[in-house]
């Protein structure tokens, strides 16, 4: 470094103070560096556009030989697959181009077109670069590939994506639930006896969003979950079940209204409200009082849809005063119950605000 | 001179080039950090179309606050716009800050809007609400109108957050323009995140120039104006390369007031906006991380690289003077309210890397730097000035401003490319050329007036009138 320092510092005349060596040490470094980037800004930009134009060509080869593929009865299949593996599958930008694209028709289309798609992948051989993707070890190409398979229903063997459940990284969980969601033909939340870290909320509405839109099979029975280790999977399990109407599993919801645990309290009032259990007003109206502030919302929602009147006034002397929240929403459900009094109940509650009761 | 006073001058040059040299270390920190940050983000949301989303009704409501003074001109549109905003569930809360213009009267007549009787708790003190209205027609049925007593942005949005139903909300000025999956990405972090999250920010961009169509964005086009396009650079600097940092090591300070989403319930529990400071969606931030820090609780702050929303930035120099002169209040404010913080190891990444960043570098630095340019007077004055080293050092601290830009030109061509055609790059980089030499030294004399203003005590905004976004080629027709 010294060397190199003194073999630069040599060019510049003797009579130079040092401060005035660096200086000019620093604008040549700054200079060669913006020069560096202005010229990798544009590298960047034709790259782009060199790469946006190969994409879009293959893109248009691809919707000609899908929709050729799909629609056309006098398609040479055989051939024409071993010639599109060939000729237009040499590049990884080709190969990535095609699997996105394919993947897109997928999304798009339902029944035997998309069963087509599922084996026109398997036989242009593409499952070969994602299983390759997958034994690369970076999160995002295991993600992305774990999303590949799933999407198509390509199974693979279970212990390949298993260990993916557990992943320090939320995209890779995410995506290795719902390939065993999707993959599934029965039980598909079977993943979940292996899941080890919490649910996010985004993976719970992505778990029900496929539960909903891609499982073709029996609804699985979300009681056996309640007894999970992990507090989110139970929350997860108590929603289903009111989602879904499992009405059986009612009075195995039922314990869970004591249970430690405040959120999960509130996931089965919710449940149990959602499913209409008529003793449940019973069962909570009597511990109002020495609830949070979220499950007592919890319960005045519940007298709002299974409740009447009498059950909210018997709430009314358990509110605080400064209990503002609840206080509205007392007397917002008081003017559901009685529509034509509304500008009264409004009053009444700006006489409360006023007199601080 | 004498030798006492050449001596002065002496450790005063070192003083001001050890001072430089940190900052140029912090700049390159940034970048640095910035890098890995927005390559991770590519990498998690490059593969998966979230768009799908949307159509799930399992998403949170969210409560969109966005609070007018005098916008009478465009309040009608800017509404419309922001009723088409594509999430499953939410409520516009527009607050009418005691308009003198007929904001209010437009807004009652275009969206049929009467007087109704919403119950709701101050639990934010605030100025009096003259009338809250609704929607006769119930294709409007999402937006709900205050009308209230001037008392400034603040104010305005501490009333939106007091009458609001959801428990997540979104602040925005009103005029802005977001992108269509906005409300999606900006509400990812508080459902994919193990700890609780308490505000999530994105990235602004300037819309200027850009075409506009019912209130979205047609075609990104770089700003005719000398005076908008360096803002686009600066924009770069300050979100692709400093907030992304921050975010990076959980040291955000600042979310934007333009656009941020945060928990009701905290924003409440912290008191929340102050309207004392002209800088209250930082101290907001500050004042929400700092009590979760002194509650012990885990929590963090979201970040968004994405561009999700386009805000019109100001295209006159006394315009921009005055608002850089109120960020610099409103930065001095916040840190003074939070003085306890800085250098305080209690509050983690916070009180020992972000808030003496701020102090030092944020607010300090135009000071000095007007201070250097005084001291470069002095020295001249006494004819100590050695012109060859002034000129290599100028130049090197030049080459230094213009490349920091490039590197931001060069994050916002790897992250999002948004000006895509070749020319704009072109212009781009003439304008980090005339940058330091033109627009610098404005914002930073706007800086010290904005600390004199403070001495005086100026408490005002100052009018921030605005141009208007329309699409430009209607505009020359």
């Amino acid at each position: 470094m010294k060397d190199v320092l003194h073999n630069v510092t040599a060019y510049f005349p003797e009579e130079w103070a040092w401060i005035m060596k660096i200086n000019a040490l620093f604008i040549l470094l700054f200079l060669l560096l913006t020069i560096g980037l202005i010229g990798f800004i544009i590298f960047l930009r034709v790259e782009k556009n060199i790469r946006n134009d190969k994409k879009q060509a293959q893109q248009l080869l691809l919707i000609d030989f899908l929709n050729s593929f799909l629609f056309e009865e006098d398609f040479d299949k055989l051939k024409e697959i071993e010639d599109f593996r060939t000729d237009h599958l040499k590049t990884p930008l080709e190969i990535k181009v095609t699997i996105k694209e394919i993947l897109l028709f997928h999304e798009n289309l339902k029944g035997e077109s998309a069963i087509a798609l599922e084996e026109l992948f398997l036989q242009l051989q593409l499952d070969k670069f994602v299983l390759n993707d997958l034994k690369k070890g970076n999160w995002f190409t295991v993600a992305r590939a774990i999303y590949a398979l799933s999407e198509l229903g390509i199974e693979v063997s279970a212990k390949k994506i298993e260990p993916y459940l557990n992943d320090p990284k939320n995209e890779v969980r995410q995506q290795s639930q719902l390939y065993f969601l999707k993959v599934a033909k029965d039980n598909p939340l079977q993943f979940l006896d292996k899941t080890e870290r919490p649910l996010t909320t985004w993976q719970q509405i992505y778990i029900e969003n496929a539960l909903k839109n891609f499982y073709q099979g029996p609804a699985p029975d979300f009681s056996i979950w309640l007894d999970h280790k992990l507090d989110t999977v139970v929350e997860f399990s108590i929603r289903m079940i009111a989602r879904y109407n499992q009405f059986e599993n009612i009075p195995k919801l039922l314990p869970f209204l004591k249970n430690e645990k405040e959120s999960i309290r509130k996931e089965a009032i919710h449940a149990l409200c959602s499913l209409e259990y008529i003793e449940l007003l019973n069962l909570i109206l009597p511990t109002f009082k020495q609830e949070s502030i979220s499950i007592k919302k919890e319960i005045l929602r519940s007298v709002e849809q299974l409740g009447t009147f009498d059950d909210l006034k018997e709430i009314k002397p358990m509110l605080a005063a400064q209990d503002w929240e609840l206080k509205i929403k007392y007397f917002n459900i008081e003017k559901y119950f009685f529509p034509n009094k509304k500008d009264e109940i409004h009053m009444q509650y700006l006489h409360e605000q006023e007199m601080g009761l | 001179m004498t030798p006492i006073l050449h001596q002065v001058t002496e450790i005063a040059s070192w003083l001001f080039l050890i001072y430089g040299s940190i900052i140029c270390a912090g700049y390159i920190f940034s970048a640095a950090f910035s890098l890995v940050e927005i390559r991770d983000y590519k990498r998690r949301n490059n593969f998966e179309d979230e768009i799908a989303l949307l159509q799930s009704l399992n998403l949170p409501a969210i409560s969109i606050l966005a609070p007018a003074f005098n916008e009478g001109l465009n309040i009608v549109e800017n509404v419309r716009s922001l009723l088409t905003i594509n999430y499953p569930s939410f409520e516009i809360v527009i607050i009418n800050d005691g308009s003198s213009d007929d904001s209010l009267a437009k807004l009652i007549e275009e969206y049929e809007l009467e007087i109704e009787q919403v119950l709701y708790h101050s639990y934010i003190p605030t100025k009096k609400v003259r009338g809250i209205y609704k929607s006769r027609n119930k294709a409007f049925k999402n937006l709900t109108v205050v009308d209230k007593e001037n008392g400034g942005k603040a104010d305005a949005l501490n009333t939106g957050i007091n009458i609001c139903k959801n428990n997540l909300i979104c602040c925005i000025d009103v005029d802005c323009i977001l992108e269509n999956d906005a409300m999606l990405k900006l509400i990812k972090p508080f459902l994919n995140d193990e700890k609780k999250v308490i505000a999530s920010g994105g990235v602004i961009r300037v819309a200027n120039s850009c075409i506009i169509e019912d209130g979205r964005i047609i075609e990104v086009k770089l700003p005719e104006k000398f005076i908008a396009r360096v803002q686009v650079l600066e924009y770069f600097r300050a979100f692709l390369m400093g907030r992304m940092a921050w975010s990076r090591v959980d040291g955000l300070l600042l979310i934007s007031g333009a656009f941020g989403m945060f928990d009701k319930d905290i924003v409440i529990q912290a008191g929340g906006y102050n309207i004392h400071t002209v800088g209250e969606d930082m101290e907001l931030l500050v004042r929400m991380r700092r009590m979760m820090r002194e509650r012990d609780e885990p929590y963090s702050v979201g970040f968004v690289p994405d561009p999700l929303c386009w805000t019109e930035v100001p295209q006159s120099w006394k315009i921009l003077q005055r608002q850089r002169n109120r960020w610099t209040r409103g930065t001095a404010e916040t840190l003074w309210i939070h003085r306890k913080m800085i250098f305080n190891a209690k509050y983690g990444v916070l009180g020992i890397l972000s808030t003496p960043f701020w102090f030092f570098f944020e607010w300090l630095a135009p000071l000095i730097e007007f201070f250097g340019i005084l001291f470069f007077l002095f020295l001249l004055l006494f004819g100590q000035i050695n012109w060859l080293i002034f000129g290599t050092f100028f130049t090197a601290v030049y080459s230094f401003a213009f490349l920091f830009s490039i590197t931001a030109l060069f994050f916002e061509e790897y992250s999002f490319q948004q000006y895509k055609k070749p020319k704009y790059i072109w212009r781009l980089i003439g304008t980090a050329l005339l940058e330091p030499v033109i627009y610098h030294p404005v914002i930073m004399w706007s800086a010290v007036m904005g600390n004199i203003d403070l001495i005086r005590g100026k408490k005002t905004w100052g009018a921030m009138s605005r141009a208007g976004l329309t699409n430009p080629e209607k505009k020359k027709a």
